[in-house]
């Protein structure tokens, strides 16, 4: 049997020192009408067969080339660092759990004191957690967050915030009784003036930068509106782009979320990646999540713990600000160690570039392809809504089908009310897209527009 | 180990030094890219982070791995955590740039083979379990049991029975009412007999026509097998209730008992502790949830469900609780219980339960006596003792033996936990750990017990070889420092 | 505040035995069995509390305790100090520790608490 190490001498000897007669005496106070007397219809492989079955189902997959992918709308192939897997797959920190016992868990710990202190920096917000699930749970969790601290049942996200985000929400919120609003849009931004003076009362308000359709928010816009409706004000950011972008403390945001993917975590078909949360120092006390903190031992070395941990589900029980019971620690370790070798510098590089190039592509795709802009006036970071001149799912078909590019997300998927929803394309360059990438989309995209349209234009 | 504190990452920072160099466009286009943007919207002073070079980094990181126990280094019989080898070909398949490099907006005709492991999995589990169907869309154990009992909440809701309250064993993990709370319950308590296990008395006094369900763990957290599960099944079905398990605990039971023919209704199992894969430090898991026909249409979204010209696809069940994730679940973490569901089979799965509980009762029949048993000497997957006594008559506290453990080599068992047993060690040593690893404990905790008569005071100023001693949580909880600044 | 001169509950709580606004806090038992305290959540001042009711929580570092309203009653003040230095409560349970000043309701419901000797003899079983 794999991985189990007894010997038959072995098993002889321990069932003498228990004084059980066979392994099923070891079972004998399951009631006999509950013991499974059925086999579980399943062979057992070995090392060799495992991987052959899963060799097989790579075969069923189709991954494309990071050049090749111009598809954001949530997930990020950054470049990664040959030394993050490399550290992340060590065994003391892939097979260690939990820091319950500090003395002998100071790697986790200390990493993850490093990963608040990353976050934070990044975010411009005085004090973070350990990780959530994702950054859809983490705005969920803010959410509930902003609930206990307010109290006030309802909550405010904007119409530009990715549908599954919100789905999220709902989930999260149902059991509560929360109220749900939408912020409507105004072209490529929220319309934050649409919460006036008076507005019914809420306990948090969401800004979502960039937002769905990659436009990039006026968040003291955001932060005024949250006060109009005495709501916390929650941002969910993505963290590459605050490498350029005003960061959610400098526009008094009171938590901070996001997805952490982009910061060294590989797509793998969404998950395990890691979300973020960040507070003001005054909310601590209702954060979810593990924390760590610093403190010392008697004779004063520095140490970290676990700490505040009466805020959470294994000593406050039915009153827990949050039942997660962990973060996402090996995630977080890769992002920390991302952020560490990237540097200061290194992360600006990324998010400069990613500007760049998408830039470049929304320049060739207006210029050249007959494309514009969903909206013109709102800036962008890495991501934009363009319009096309023939449907987008054909466009993305045929790009895909003909030419091994992946284009962009269809928006109609996201957005089938908005005008021209079925022309909207989201398209994404990161650093990992070259100049030659992008032509070869120019050139792709031309010779797939002229045969859509000679193809629309014949008699 | 090195007893100096290490430097934070920060504190090896030097202005201008570079780690990695990712590409980059030349600064020219920076630039006009950088000021593409509206002033106001810019980002004025840089982040903090830290400028170190990759040497730095690499040995700063290695520094502290080598701070951690961890399976791969020492026996650490967490209790309740099921802290067993983590196979490295799981690894190897978790890595294939055919999985990592999958964007989760693919279209379904580009990821047949992901979309099959899901299923094959699913399939898989629903034998173990013993019920009707299978998601994977919950991200860890809790969420697992948040999705439960948010079926449970949808399946009240849809047949208008009002029943709002769930009950809670008091011996369960917190997570259990911390979660029905967050799905809109209130919670009841039920109490623990002086057996370790439900007392009916009690639960037939807080059975009632609000009643929504109970959530159980089975074995208990005390590892023991509920007796009575049959009759309290039937107790809770009559008076309208739904049953929960929690399958934090499955690895004592899988092959052997199913919580389907147990009566349960939903169950949410941890792919971390049964399955094999890395508990990292606190994650990623996964919690896929198992539940009974006639809760199948409130399963999360989204669900992979297997055509009859085998095709594999997505589908949203018809008044499904939603959505948990953003994307798919932890993909990662799938991909690694299986390669270890293939690799153990269904006799394998058996073999696991049988060995688990073997290594636990075979600790619990060989501890010195001053670890007492509350409970008899018959145990599931982990064994629950109490230095009670030695707490009374010489002070010495479950906390103290702990940390001397850490001094001898071993992580030291879950204390404190179920808190009906004071002073209480909960001891997991799962499957592979060798008769000779727990001869080897077991030795430790024989010296243990010595100790506590010959020389108190090494458990009392315990830990003594690390790189810190006990650390003062009090002042952590008072100054909260949760984050440096450059 | 004396000891003898407080009334204590079952639940570990104490109150000043008289006057029209009583000091209230948790007891040197209670402390004890607690740890170190590391934080209290004090209540509004101006909430109305019944007797019994959850009001305060006391945290150390591995335990959160409700504290209890011994009477029923408006909270007319609270223990700012406790903000920066929680392990007041370790250090004075009846003195400088004290929680929430309270102005209570019904004078009858003080007559069922503990009395300091009674309460001793309740904590010793």
């Amino acid at each position: 049997m794999a991985y189990i190490p007894h010997t038959d001498a072995d098993r002889r000897a321990m069932l003498e020192a228990i004084g059980a007669k066979s392994m099923e005496d070891l079972f004998r106070d399951i009631p006999e009408e509950l013991r499974y007397k059925g086999t579980l219809d399943l062979p057992a492989h070995s090392e060799y067969e495992v991987e052959q079955y899963f060799e097989a189902r790579a075969g069923e997959n189709r991954v494309f080339p990071a050049g090749r992918n111009f598809l954001g709308a949530g997930a990020y192939r950054h470049f990664i660092p040959a030394a993050v897997p490399y550290i992340v797959s060590r065994g003391e920190f892939m097979t260690s759990y939990t820091p319950y016992q500090a003395e002998v868990s100071q790697g986790t710990l200390q990493s993850i004191f490093e990963f608040q202190s990353h976050i934070c920096a990044l975010t411009a917000m005085e004090v973070a957690n350990a990780s959530m699930y994702d950054g859809a749970t983490a705005l969920a969790e803010a959410l509930v967050m902003a609930l206990r601290q307010k109290r006030t049942e309802r909550v405010y996200l904007p119409e530009l915030l990715p549908p599954e985000w919100t789905e999220v929400c709902r989930t999260f919120l149902k059991g509560l009784g929360v109220e749900i609003r939408t912020i409507p849009a105004n072209g490529g931004r929220t319309h934050y003036s649409a919460i006036p003076e008076g507005a019914d009362p809420a306990c948090a308000l969401v800004v979502c930068t960039p937002n769905a359709l990659g436009g990039i928010e006026e968040g003291t816009q955001a932060r005024e509106a949250a006060d109009r409706a005495g709501a916390l004000l929650v941002a969910a950011v993505n963290p590459t782009s605050l490498a350029v972008l005003t960061p959610p403390g400098d526009y008094g945001a009171d938590i901070a979320v996001g997805e952490g993917q982009p910061l060294g975590v590989p797509v793998s078909f969404g998950g395990p990646w890691a979300g973020f949360l960040a507070c003001r120092k005054k909310f601590i006390r209702k954060m979810p999540g593990r924390v760590a903190g610093e403190t010392a031992d008697a004779e004063g070395r520095r140490g970290y713990v676990l700490t505040l941990q009466t805020r959470e589900q294994h000593i406050r029980r039915d009153k827990a600000t949050s039942n997660i019971c962990t973060n996402q620690g090996l995630v977080a370790l890769a992002i920390t160690v991302y952020l560490t070798l990237l540097g200061r510098e290194g992360l600006r590089e990324v998010a400069e570039t990613s500007l760049a190039r998408t830039r470049q592509l929304v320049r060739l795709l207006t210029e050249e392809a007959g494309c514009s802009l969903y909206d013109p006036d709102t800036p962008f970071f890495h991501e934009a809504a363009v319009k096309l001149p023939i449907p987008a799912e054909t466009f993305r078909r045929r790009m895909k089908d003909g030419h091994g590019i992946l284009p962009g997300f269809a928006l109609a998927n996201w957005f089938p009310d908005l005008p021209e929803a079925d022309r909207l394309l989201l398209v994404n360059c990161t650093e990992l897209i070259s100049s030659s990438d992008i032509d070869n989309y120019r050139r792709a995209a031309l010779a797939v527009l002229e045969e859509e349209t000679a193809a629309s234009n014949a008699p | 180990m090195d007893p100096t504190p290490l430097p934070l990452i920060h504190e090896l920072s030097t202005p201008g030094r570079r780690g990695v160099l990712p590409p980059s466009a030349p600064e020219e286009e920076r630039r006009a890219a950088r000021e593409s943007l509206p002033e106001h919207l810019r980002r004025r002073e840089p982040a903090a982070l830290p400028e170190v070079s990759e040497l730095e980094a690499v040995r700063h990181f290695t520094r502290l791995s080598q701070r951690n126990y961890s399976i791969d280094g020492q026996f650490y019989p967490l209790g309740s955590c099921t802290m067993k080898y983590n196979p490295r070909l799981n690894e190897k398949i978790a890595a294939m740039p055919a999985f990592q490099g999958l964007h989760p907006r693919q279209e379904e005709a580009d990821i047949q083979g992901i979309l099959r492991v899901y299923h094959d999995l699913q399939e898989a589990l629903k034998p173990v379990l013993g019920l009707e169907e299978v998601t994977l869309a919950p991200a860890a154990g809790a969420q697992g049991e948040f999705t439960g009992m948010s079926i449970i909440k949808a399946y009240h809701e849809d047949h208008g029975t009002g029943r709002d309250e769930v009950l809670v064993p008091d011996a369960a993990h917190g997570t259990n009412p911390a979660t029905a709370v967050l799905a809109g319950f209130k919670v009841r308590e039920v109490k623990s007999g002086q057996d370790g296990r439900i007392d009916l008395d009690s639960l037939r006094e807080n059975l009632n026509g609000k009643t929504a369900g109970i959530m159980l763990t089975n074995p208990n957290t005390c590892g023991l097998f509920e007796k009575d599960i049959v009759e309290v099944a039937r107790l809770v079905h009559e008076a309208g209730g739904l049953l929960y398990y929690d399958g934090a605990n499955l690895n004592a039971i899988a092959g052997r008992a199913r919580p389907g023919d147990m009566g349960f209704d939903v169950v949410h199992i941890n792919l971390h502790k049964t399955f094999s894969t890395p508990h990292g430090g606190g994650g990623p898991g996964a919690g896929p949830v198992a539940v009974s026909a006639r809760l199948t249409p409130y399963l999360p979204a989204p669900h992979v469900i297997r055509s009859d010209g085998g095709r594999y696809s997505f589908l949203t069940p018809e008044k499904t609780i939603g959505k948990l994730l953003g994307f798919h679940g932890n993909a990662g973490v799938i991909l690694r219980a299986m390669a270890y569901t293939l690799s153990q089979g269904g006799e394998g799965l058996r073999s696991v339960a049988d060995h688990a509980t073997l290594n636990a009762n075979y600790v619990l029949s060989r501890l010195p006596e001053v670890f007492e048993r509350p409970f008899g000497d018959l145990c599931k997957h982990e064994a629950i003792v109490t230095v009670r006594k030695a707490q009374k008559e010489k002070g010495i506290k479950a906390f103290d033996v702990a940390k001397r453990l850490l001094d001898l080599g071993f992580h030291a068992p879950t204390i404190y936990f179920p808190l009906l047993v004071p002073e209480c060690f909960l001891i997991e040593p799962t499957e592979t750990e060798s008769k000779e690893t727990l001869d080897r404990f077991l030795a430790a905790m024989e010296q243990i017990a010595r100790e506590m008569d010959e020389d108190p005071e090494s458990l009392r100023s315990a830990p003594v070889s690390l790189p810190t001693g006990r650390l003062d949580e009090a002042s952590a909880a008072r100054e909260l420092n949760v984050c440096c600044r450059i | 505040m004396e000891e003898s001169k407080l009334l204590f509950t079952k639940t570990h709580e104490w109150i000043e035995a008289e006057g029209e606004v009583r000091h209230c806090g948790i007891s040197a038992h209670a402390q004890e069995m607690l740890g170190d305290i590391v934080y209290v959540e004090l209540p509004e001042v101006g909430r109305k509390v019944k007797q019994g009711e959850e009001f305060v929580v006391v945290e150390s570092p591995k335990a959160a305790a409700d504290v209890y309203a011994p009477v029923s009653g408006e909270v007319v003040e609270v223990n700012g100090a406790l903000d920066a230095e929680p392990d007041l409560v370790n250090k004075g349970p009846y003195t400088d520790g004290w929680l929430v000043k309270i102005k209570p309701g019904d004078p009858a419901e003080a007559q069922e608490l503990l009395t300091a000797d009674a309460y001793k003899e309740q904590i010793e079983e």
